[in-house]
């Protein structure tokens, strides 16, 4: 018999490698399994999410028993699902990761399409997922190439979003940046707590709390954040659209193909990285109307870096 | 028959919408939509804080309609009365205020007028402006004269236009449609450091439904403009557009349908130091007519140069805007006397008393200087307040005024039995108007309003015959006083974001006195539209409007039958049934529907639009003169790069 060569045995490993990422490695460990992906509904995001999820896991996992369905009713959703031996689940959207965490805690699942997870979601083993939440350091780095000067930032809170106010400003932790929070405890307190947080600081970071950055709350604040010319960061496009300077948007049909990729990390036996994982691609929305109303003009380099949009 | 299928039809979309949305998870905040905050009344305000009654026209609304003419949308606004008066032309009132010339809606480019006073009206169909151009179109019911002076009697329109860097490359467009409806288009805009660009350019033609060779509009547009950023905060603007071309025009003031050939445009400088505002620009309009009736080269011909300051402070709990406002206008006609030069100086302003978290009062008041007409004043008061997060309750009082138009100061036409006169004694029609307003937004999910008003006007300026020896002498006074009341309900539920519901309804009472002129306006009005936006970039949208018959009087413009017997005129004027009607006549209600379907690619390079208006084929008069509409087809493709 004939002795394979060194030489052979580096070509074989070269094209070995050079090979591997064609190889359906995972496919063998997918044959037969199934996986239920779960949309908490019709939205629009949940559903580029979800397509680009099934998409990737058809593509990454040939052999997988792929399902999807839309959240009903959680009676309904223990019947069908009950008898089925499911390897993982993927619901898109907090109202999904909730029940499916509720009627299966000890089936593995990928959440995705989820902003500012729960506890139980953060801390249960079984459970991995992609947020969609923007790390803060990313906002306050488009911030300063806005307004180079910052250096206090102002947070209205409520008791909904303490938690994420506390993981913010340990996240930011060493950035030079002093935090003026301000608890909302009524509506009504709406316009006084913002006179306060424009005379103390010198922007405003909207977060996940939705007493306060709701479709109602959210024009009064751009509109006195304008007022005050005083930089205001929306929570999305939509946010910039309507008057905030600028805001930092997921990429939706990414978030369902990093969903995805985590759960054929757990379909083939191993254990991913990170149990959350923030999402890979973003984009930034300028509005350069409220930018010149508040006495902004950035340059060309800045504006590359954004999407620009005016109302 | 097709009242019973409109209540259906309205019932079944009530009935369809469910109640509510289930209770989502916080990404809910990245996927809701966020109010606009907008500046119809040069204050930046949310539609809840206004003090008038606000719809707004989205870009989205104008690309989901597959429209080569915009003004077709406002047909959908609660309270605006559209009427087509021909083939190429439409005239557009409000609250059931609407002479056959529509001069009392004051239409705004970016904040600048298009009202021609040479011929009394309107002339949407000549703005520069193409439909990839603008932004959004913000309609404000009620009277402004406030803040934006004369002829915003009932209302003001606001057609703001794209800058620059929200164009951001080229746009080409290219939309065809049956009567030879075609709209070629080039929108270009881009940045270079601190100077901005755009240019914009379009062919616009259509021909007779009747008569399916003759060209009845061929309009070439072009607009532009230069912006140059200083310093933070200020920022200087040149700008241009102009219209030249054709358009047939049906106007009440001549008995027959007319080709108009010629230009309007106008070039613009705008600098802004901060709050501080200096705007000037130059309007050139020149164009010639031939009409029947008189059988000679019509001109008409005026420049203006308008000046706008406006400045706002702030102070504690207030937010004054004030501005001083001048035009200076020559102009001429074949058939005015002679050259004429006229001023018209104003100084306003208005301010926002944040009395309390929950209450806002405006107060204002604006004193208004013209050649002829002299002084008008118009103050406005507002209270708005606060009922919860997302309702307001309103309450507006306000006075508005309409100087005289060139035409009826300045008129002079003889013919051998006919003189029609102009009256240089004119004093400014007057509308005092109270409102009642109760608003519930929340464009997530449902938002609703209502308003009921009550106007009362006074002078209201119309023709008068004098009877002498052997001539009759049309001339124009100060004739009428009457007043109308009326109610406005809207509703909007968008379900899960793919799914948008509109309805509105809108009612008006008027007096009608003997002999008064006015146009055509329905009491009762309907509008309602569902549109579903796919996931991958498809849309669907359905409008209807119906509204019932519509009131109309030719007051003296009747007499005129006589006047042409008299004279001999024996020509097919479409006019010929309004001369023989008598004062009060109405036109029968109809109901139009448009469907429209498109595509945008995920990209956002290119989106395609293909829509039917009036799809029931529904063959009714919106104008006495007679013109009959027709279903027609458009398909449009739009290419970004």
């Amino acid at each position: 018999m004939k002795k394979i060569t060194c030489r052979e045995l580096f070509l074989l490993l070269v094209i070995f490698f050079l090979y591997q990422p064609f190889l359906d490695v995972s496919g063998a460990t997918c044959n037969g399994q199934k996986a239920f992906i779960v949309v908490s509904n019709h939205f629009g995001p949940y559903i580029t999410a979800s397509n680009a999820l099934e998409k990737q896991l058809r593509h990454k996992c040939p052999g997988l028993f792929v399902n999807k369905i839309f959240l009903d009713h959680e009676n309904d959703l223990r019947d069908r699902l009950g008898k089925s031996a499911v390897a993982v689940f993927f619901p898109v959207g907090t109202k999904a990761a909730t029940v499916i965490h509720n009627l299966f805690p000890r089936t593995p699942m990928v959440f995705s399409m989820v902003l500012d997870p729960a506890p139980v979601l953060r801390h249960d083993p079984y459970s991995y997922g992609v947020v969609l939440d923007i790390p803060y350091g990313q906002i306050l780095k488009r911030l300063r190439m806005l307004v180079p000067n910052v250096s206090r930032i102002g947070m209205l809170y409520t008791d909904e979003s303490r938690g994420i106010v506390n993981r913010i400003i340990n996240d930011l932790d060493g950035m030079d940046i002093r935090f003026i929070i301000i608890k909302l405890d009524s509506p009504e307190q709406l316009h006084e707590k913002l006179e306060e947080s424009f005379r103390k600081a010198d922007a405003l970071i909207a977060i996940p709390d939705s007493n306060i950055y709701n479709s109602i709350l959210a024009p009064r604040i751009i509109f006195e954040a304008i007022r005050h010319k005083r930089p205001f960061v929306g929570l999305s496009k939509n946010f910039t659209l309507s008057g905030a300077l600028f805001s930092l948007d997921c990429d939706y049909k990414d978030v369902g193909i990093q969903a995805a990729d985590v759960g054929v990390e757990i379909l083939s036996d191993r254990r991913p990285e990170k149990k959350i994982q923030y999402p890979r691609k973003f984009t930034g929305y300028l509005n350069m109307h409220t930018a010149r109303l508040i006495g902004l003009s950035p340059g060309p380099k800045i504006r590359k870096a954004f999407r620009i949009v005016a109302y | 028959m097709r009242n019973r299928f409109l209540i259906l039809a309205f019932a079944l979309m009530l009935w369809s919408s469910p109640c509510q949305a289930d209770i989502q998870g916080k990404e809910i905040l990245l996927f809701q939509e966020i109010p606009r905050v907008f500046s119809a009344s040069r204050h930046v305000l949310t539609v809840l804080e206004s003090p008038a009654t606000a719809t707004i026209i989205t870009r989205q609304d104008i690309v989901h309609s597959g429209y080569n003419c915009v003004g077709a949308l406002l047909r959908y606004v609660a309270g605006v009365n559209f009427f087509q008066t021909s083939d190429a032309c439409y005239n557009i009132g409000m609250r059931g205020v609407n002479g056959l010339q529509a001069n009392n809606v004051l239409i705004l480019v970016d904040g600048r007028p298009i009202y021609s006073p040479v011929r009394n009206t309107n002339q949407c169909a000549l703005i520069p402006e193409v439909p990839d151009d603008i932004e959004k179109i913000e309609v404000v019911r009620g009277p402004g004269s406030v803040l934006y002076g004369s002829n915003a009697f009932s209302g003001v329109i606001n057609i703001i236009t794209r800058s620059p860097e929200a164009i951001h490359g080229v746009e080409l467009t290219g939309s065809g449609g049956t009567f030879s409806d075609y709209l070629y288009s080039l929108t270009s805009g881009e940045r270079f450091g601190k100077w901005s660009v755009k240019l914009v350019s379009a062919w616009t033609q259509r021909n007779s439904t009747q008569e399916h060779d003759e060209q009845v509009r061929g309009i070439w547009k072009m607009s532009g403009e230069v912006n140059y950023e200083g310093r933070p905060g200020n920022n200087y603007n040149l700008s241009f557009g102009f219209s030249k071309g054709k358009l047939l025009v049906a106007s009440a003031t001549v008995l027959n349908p007319f080709d108009q050939d010629g230009f309007d445009g106008f070039l613009r400088s705008r600098f802004n130091w901060d709050d501080l505002k200096l705007d000037i620009w130059w309007r050139h309009f020149d164009t010639t007519g031939d009409d029947v009736f008189e059988a000679s080269n019509l001109k008409w011909r005026f420049d203006h140069i308008d000046l706008l300051l406006e400045d706002s402070f702030k102070f504690g709990p207030h937010t004054l805007i004030g501005g001083i406002e001048g035009r200076f206008a020559s102009f001429g006609a074949t058939t005015y006397d002679h050259w004429h030069n006229q001023f018209i100086g104003s100084l306003f302003a208005e301010n926002r008393w944040r009395f309390s978290s929950r209450i806002d009062i405006f107060t204002g008041l604006r004193v208004d200087y013209h050649t002829e007409a002299q002084e008008a004043l118009s103050p406005r008061l507002s209270v708005v307040y606060s009922l919860g997060e997302n309702q307001s309750l309103r309450f507006s009082a306000s006075r508005a005024f309409n100087y005289p138009s060139y035409l009826q100061n300045y008129a002079l036409l003889v013919t051998d039995h006919f003189v029609h006169l102009g009256n240089e004694d004119l004093d400014p029609e007057k509308l005092t108007s109270f409102e009642l307003a109760y608003q519930l937004f929340n464009p997530s999910g449902i938002s609703m309003s209502s308003s009921v008003f009550y106007n009362y006007y006074s002078d209201i300026i119309d023709m008068k015959r004098r009877n002498g020896d052997d001539d009759y002498y049309l001339t124009y006074e100060n004739l009428y006083d009457i007043y109308q009341y009326g109610v406005e309900l809207g509703f909007q539920y968008r379900y899960m974001r793919n799914l948008l519901l509109r309805a509105n309804y809108s009612y008006v009472w008027k007096q009608k006195k003997h002999g008064i002129t006015f146009g055509p306006v329905p009491a009762n009005q309907i509008n309602g539209e569902i549109r579903y936006d796919f996931d991958r970039g498809f849309w669907v949208d359905f409008r209807l409007h119906w509204q019932d018959r519509s009131d109309y009087s030719t007051g003296v413009v009747t007499s005129l039958s006589n006047v042409s017997s008299t004279v001999g005129f024996s020509g097919q004027s479409p006019l010929l049934p309004m001369q023989s009607a008598s004062e009060w006549q109405k036109l029968e209600g109809f109901t139009i529907a448009d469907l429209s379907a498109g595509f945008i690619s995920p990209d956002k390079r290119w989106n395609f639009a293909a829509a039917v208006h009036n799809l029931f084929h529904s063959t009714h008069r919106e104008f006495p003169g007679g013109w009959n509409s027709d279903t027609t087809f458009t398909i449009r493709l739009s290419v970004y790069f």
